[in-house]
């Protein structure tokens, strides 16, 4: 199984949120942007690389971000530090997180999903597999409403 | 004139494919080794349009050859029944004594697609999943490779880095980075650095060497292919 997205922690999609990325590869980066752009993603992205960048993001921006995709294996905080830290605060801990990754550690997809995320997806070999999850995103995330 | 490299470790053998060969040294040259310790001691093992190989060898087989070069079609030799492997992708098995006439066909099989090249152009490289991506759009093609040969670059000179500090945490972290270039590349890569990645701390530090070495030296071609490429891209 290459992705698994709970759908009951996801709601309608809101055009006007914006997607927060964390992902230290400009290749991956470009990457998913290029899929959104192809699948007519609307919501403004915001990428940072790294967990501490993500959280200092989170601090100063005047708008949460209403989906944050995550990639786990980053430099200084990693995917799993930042996930820890971010679910210790009431008001981002409900922003809905989806972890990206080429990772097959179990370990990673038990911890992340013991953090309460909302999707774990490892990246396929295959770029169309990559579009369909991306198109999975598009289809089934959705925003928490309270967050902001 | 083809360039064929034969290991085997049987001097009767060894003998036996020379002789054959002189009788056609208008079309082959011919190099052997005696074991996959010379074998990985060769400078350029690229030089070779052929690799053939004894399945058993003293000191490794045909495993080790393929494990080498997962990406490069092989001509496996054996004289045993138990020993004869199904044909795949990536290899053909002929029996000794070797014949000629199957010698030939097992060489025009190498040599469909350029020479083993996976998509008809390169030794390593794969733009399947790049081409998927760009979907004909000339200038991104351009920019991502660009962009893939310089994090490669620095991808690699950090895993050596990190070995040569004795920084498990930084091989582990930098193997696990590795993957997501070969799988973008289509080096087919992915499996061994996920092995480096979970073996960074363990006691196999010749093995996790000779496999960043192996990632080295696939990668110096492949960034000769990447500059082949983009300029396919004008």
């Amino acid at each position: 199984m290459h992705y698994f997205v709970n759908q009951h922690n996801l709601k309608q999609m809101d055009k006007t949120k914006s997607i927060l990325l964390l992902e230290d590869d400009t290749v991956d980066v470009m990457t998913i942007k290029r899929a959104m752009k192809q699948l007519n993603f609307e919501n403004p992205l915001h990428v940072v690389s790294n967990g501490e960048e993500g959280l200092e993001y989170l601090k100063l921006t005047k708008e949460l971000p209403g989906l944050i995709i995550l990639d786990i294996n980053m430099p200084k905080m990693n995917g799993l530090e930042f996930l820890d830290h971010m679910k210790q605060n009431e008001q981002w801990r409900i922003i809905p997180v989806v972890v990206l990754t080429t990772s097959l550690d179990q370990n990673d997809k038990w911890s992340s999903f013991q953090l309460g995320i909302a999707g774990y997806m490892v990246k396929p070999v295959d770029y169309d597999r990559f579009r369909d999850m991306m198109d999975t995103l598009k289809k089934y995330w959705g925003f928490s409403e309270s967050a902001n | 004139m083809k360039n064929v490299l034969y290991i085997e470790d049987d001097i009767v053998d060894q003998m036996a494919f020379r002789r054959m060969m002189k009788e056609h040294s208008k079309e082959f040259t011919c190099t052997i080794v005696s074991s996959i310790t010379e074998f990985k001691k060769l400078p350029d093992i690229n030089v070779f349009d052929v690799i053939i190989t004894d399945y058993y060898l003293g000191d490794g087989g045909a495993e080790d050859v393929m494990n080498a070069f997962p990406n490069r079609k092989l001509i496996v030799v054996s004289g045993s029944i138990n020993e004869r492997l199904g044909n795949t992708e990536y290899l053909r098995y002929i029996s000794k004594p070797i014949d000629y006439s199957l010698l030939i066909q097992a060489y025009q099989w190498v040599m469909q697609n350029n020479g083993g090249n996976k998509n008809g152009k390169f030794q390593y490289l794969d733009l399947t999943y790049l081409n998927q991506l760009g979907h004909g759009d000339n200038e991104f093609m351009k920019e991502m490779l660009q962009i893939a040969k310089e994090e490669l670059i620095q991808n690699l000179a950090d895993l050596n880095n990190s070995w040569q500090t004795d920084d498990y945490g930084g091989i582990k972290f930098h193997s696990h980075r590795f993957k997501s270039r070969s799988r973008i590349l289509g080096l087919g890569l992915e499996e061994k650095a996920n092995w480096v990645e979970f073996n960074a701390n363990s006691s196999q530090k010749e093995a996790i060497r000779n496999t960043i070495d192996l990632f080295q030296n696939i990668c110096d071609k492949v960034l000769v292919e990447i500059e082949i490429a983009k300029q396919s891209f004008d």
